[in-house]
């Protein structure tokens, strides 16, 4: 019976410094949700906290209308996927992935059945009577996944799962693992630094930072309106620049901005690069655009698109090119970068969203 | 919100009954020999008055930097000879090298005190091989006195030497030596300037261990010694005499011999506090292949030294089957010595068996884990615990011997004489060896493969048990037979606590090298040899066994 799981309030300190801060969670039935952050944001606290491996100092965490957090670990039904893999090196495949069906004490038959499904679910048919230490890595993590989803948990828990895999094998993967996961409709907690693959995965990402969780969303909603700085600067690229704010208004480059409710002090004002357009200096400025003149500090081409990096008197800039070669740039030309005011996000020092009005 | 204490953790309970094992066996008793030393022994009154004599008494004195001059000989010794046999055999192709090793732990588990009287038979007053020496015109002074006393310490325990330090070498990562080489450092420079300092927490911990076991060792200077006095002699004495036996001066000696082995280790914790050295290990370190001249060099220098350090062991071997007419040897061979053994001694040897079978027993549940406890649930409280594990290294056998018997006369536990005191004594001693191999063992084992049972719905200590304890299982099984093997060996402690009825086969071999039965006390020591090597090997076959278990583990954690 799918179930919400909700996470109030909680929050934990190791030896006086405070990782968690409170944070509040509602996670649906069948989603895939991620907890994304650096390190240090307290990301693995928490899913170790829903796992049961620490012990929250404050909240609650509730499955449907069942308090998790005072079970003990062992009796919780979570399946949980480990950045090391954690596979029972003396233990062969078979053996790895019925490790839970016989704590459980099902039938045989029923266990049998159950390891030949997970096997051919992470595509390991035939593989059940080897070692881990005869595998590779991607593989080892493939009996992990079957490992914790054969149990049929309640919820599944992926603790970095794939950081130790190289990059192609990543992306296989990662699909991999949202497929099976909506095929079976467990809910899931992800847990990464990676904001790509953040959201490429996900239904809803939290991005946490210093033990906060700063917003919570779709994919989308996390990557075009980020509601504070953190998740504006820490999911793909952003250009920020430093202003002031006096009397509601404040100034980048040659422009001045209205704020709205925005208190005097410092602002910094937002846009990403694939925003910012180019053009010959001294061109017309077009309509509802903020035009920055400055000299081009770096080129590098990409292939599907090239960045430029500008000086201008606002400071940095970082343009996306999207069709490099239309257009000759050489370090040390003078071009201007077209900033759109529609586009342009702000916010105060706090971290909170600011409006910008044109 | 409230605050909600942990979910329970029956590891907290481990580490309770860890504490009251140590509290009873360790604290306890040493502090009997700590209140013994206060109280005077003709008027019973409270006071420094045994601390004021060890001072102004000169035979103290001199027992007291003879003590220094035997630690630190006997460490120097065993550090050259260790250091250099590990660099040979952990670095070079060597032929028999597994050969080296077994030899090595043969030395180090020899029995004691057989040891210091072989030595006399080859190298003393009138000594086999001194003799033969002075036929073909070479003089070797005879073996007595200070400098035999370093020499046999020495060739004692150079093999702690040599396992921790070739363990050491063979973990040092490559790409230093190699980024060193690359830097421009040619290879013997780079052993001294990479190398070496790499390894010097194995070193210097291996250097702590010669030190301590050279101070608390009675046997070699009483024997090899002649006036060379210890304290641990001078303590043996006071404490053992019958008439005129003084346990306040004894207790005194005791508490200045452990205070120069806790200098010792603050001296060894300041020397490494730097060096915590880790890193990513992808390749072991390559083995150079020898030829020519070298080869020959290095071969005959390993197995000289292995060779030496086995020759008490090889003595006492031969010995054993020489004709004897009573205690007097005989020319050829006989069996007199066995039949005497079998027909008068045979409870000792049936005592060892019993005595070490229990100890190992105890020390491989209780050790593993407090083992766990140490390595995977760091807390100021297991920190603590850690600490007052070292308590056992530095606190000479005889010492603790003189605590058992002084706390454990009387009630309200009084159990001198029993076969219990014996085995608990040997218990704590070599509790701390069983339960650091665990953890650095454990530290080898990733903690999410425990976790990963957990979280499919095992108990924590069924989980413990299912997936940590069969992938250290090789390590426990190895370290427990290693275990045997010392407790078998045990002579310290158990001559201050054994009675008639109690007596183990080195406190026999002791009794009857004292008594000048050196028949007797030579085919006990090879029948001790015998089943110490037997489990030696049986160790060895394990550790091999479980290789592959291992790696996989190993692999598992990288």
């Amino acid at each position: 019976m799918p179930e919400v799981l909700k996470i109030a309030g909680v929050a934990k300190a190791f030896g006086g410094v405070k990782v968690l801060r409170g944070i509040d969670l509602t996670i649906e039935p069948g989603e895939f949700f991620t907890l994304l952050g650096p390190s240090g944001c307290g990301k693995t606290t928490l899913l170790r906290i829903i796992a049961g491996f620490l012990t929250a100092d404050e909240g609650a965490v509730t499955l449907g209308s069942e308090r998790l957090d005072t079970k003990p670990a062992h009796q919780r039904d979570i399946g949980m996927v480990f950045q090391d893999y954690a596979v029972f090196p003396h233990l062969t495949v078979a053996d790895n992935i019925a490790f839970g069906l016989r704590t459980r004490g099902l039938p045989k038959a029923e266990i049998e059945a159950r390891v030949a499904e997970g096997l051919k679910m992470v595509r390991l048919d035939g593989l059940g009577g080897r070692y881990p230490s005869e595998m590779s890595g991607g593989q080892q993590q493939r009996v992990g996944i079957a490992r914790a989803m054969v149990i049929r948990p309640k919820l599944l828990l992926l603790d970095e799962p794939l950081s130790n895999l190289d990059a192609k094998l990543r992306i296989e993967l990662r699909d991999d693992i949202r497929a099976l996961q909506k095929r079976l409709g467990v809910a899931a907690i992800y847990v990464t630094h990676d904001q790509e693959e953040a959201l490429a995965i996900s239904d809803r990402i939290c991005v946490m930072h210093g033990g906060v969780a700063e917003q919570t969303g779709t994919p989308e909603e996390i990557y075009r309106t980020p509601l504070r700085r953190f998740p504006a600067g820490f999911v793909g690229t952003t250009n920020f620049f430093a202003s002031a704010v006096a009397g509601g208004r404040a100034a980048l480059g040659p422009a001045v901005l209205t704020l709205h409710g925005a208190a005097d002090g410092p602002v910094e004002f937002a846009l990403r690069p694939q925003h910012v357009a180019l053009a010959p200096a001294g061109a017309a400025v077009p309509a509802g655009s903020i035009a920055l003149a400055g000299t081009v500090t770096r080129y590098t081409y990409l292939g599907t698109h090239a960045l430029c990096v500008l000086a201008t008197e606002a400071g940095a800039i970082t343009v996306e090119v999207k069709d490099p070669g239309a257009m000759a740039i050489t370090e040390g030309a003078a071009l201007t970068a077209l900033l759109p005011v529609a586009r342009l996000m702000a916010f105060a020092p706090d971290g909170a969203r600011v409006d910008v009005a044109p | 919100m409230s605050r909600r204490p942990a979910l329970f953790d029956p590891w907290r309970i481990v580490q309770i009954a860890a504490w009251l094992i140590l509290l009873a066996l360790l604290i306890w008793p040493l502090s009997a020999i700590l209140s013994a030393s206060f109280i005077d022994n003709d008027t019973g009154r409270l006071g420094l008055g045994n601390y004021r004599e060890v001072i102004e008494t000169r035979a103290f004195r001199r027992a007291f930097v003879n003590t220094l001059i035997a630690g630190f000989g006997g460490m120097t010794g065993a550090l050259i000879i260790g250091v250099t046999l590990a660099w040979i055999t952990a670095r070079h192709v060597i032929l028999g090298s597994r050969t080296i090793q077994l030899l090595a732990i043969l030395a180090l588990v020899s029995p004691p005190f057989i040891g210091a009287y072989a030595w006399i038979v080859l190298f003393g007053a009138n000594g086999v091989v001194r003799n033969g020496l002075a036929s073909i015109g070479i003089d070797v002074p005879p073996i007595y006195g200070v400098w035999g006393v370093i020499l046999v310490f020495a060739m004692k325990f150079f093999p702690h030497v040599y396992l921790m330090t070739s363990t050491a070498l063979q973990s040092v990562n490559p790409s230093l030596e190699e980024a060193a080489e690359n830097l421009g450092m040619p290879p013997g420079q780079r052993f001294f300037k990479v190398t070496l300092p790499l390894i010097t927490p194995a070193i210097a911990a291996s250097a702590l261990l010669t030190f301590v076991l050279s101070i608390a060792d009675f046997g070699t200077p009483r024997l090899i010694g002649r006036d060379f006095n210890v304290l641990a002699t001078e303590a043996f004495t006071l404490f053992g005499s019958e008439l005129g036996g003084n346990p306040g001066m004894a207790s005194a000696l005791s508490m200045v011999l452990i205070g120069i082995s806790l200098v010792l280790v603050m001296a060894q914790r300041w020397a490494i506090r730097r060096d915590v050295f880790g890193g990513n290990m992808i390749r072991r370190p390559a083995m150079t292949i020898l030829r020519g001249p070298r080869a020959v060099f290095m071969h005959l220098g390993a197995y000289a030294i292995v060779l030496f350090g086995t020759i008490p062991a090889l003595t006492a071997v031969i010995f054993s089957f020489r004709k004897t007419h009573g205690p007097v040897f005989q020319p050829g061979i006989g069996f007199e010595s066995y039949q005497k053994v079998f027909a008068q001694v045979s409870a000792p040897i049936v005592n060892t068996l019993i005595f070490s079978a229990i100890c190992v027993t105890l020390i491989v549940a209780v050790g593993t884990l407090i083992g766990y406890l140490l390595a995977r649930r760091p807390s100021a409280g297991t920190a603590l615990l850690d600490g007052a594990l070292m308590v056992p290294y530095i606190v000479p056998g005889i010492v603790l011997g003189i605590a058992y018997i002084t706390r454990f006369n009387t009630p309200p536990v009084a159990m001198t004489g029993t076969a219990a005191i014996i085995i608990l004594v040997i218990f704590i001693r070599r509790l701390p060896y069983a339960a650091r191999s665990v953890a650095s063992a454990l530290k080898q084992v990733s903690p999410r493969v425990e976790e990963a049972a957990i979280s499919l719905g095992c108990p924590p200590m069924t989980a413990f048990f299912k997936t940590t304890v069969p992938l250290i299982a090789p390590g426990i099984l190895s370290g427990a037979l290693m275990s045997l093997v010392t407790a078998m060996n045990e002579l310290s402690s158990s001559l201050v606590l054994y009675v008639g009825g109690t007596a183990t086969m080195p406190v026999r071999i002791y009794l009857a090298v004292i008594d000048g039965d050196y028949g007797t006390a030579s085919a006990l020591a090879t029948i001790l040899l015998a089943l110490t090597a037997l489990a030696v090997l049986i160790a060895f076959k394990l550790a091999e066994g479980g290789q592959s278990g291992q790696a996989q583990g190993v692999k598992l954690a990288t």
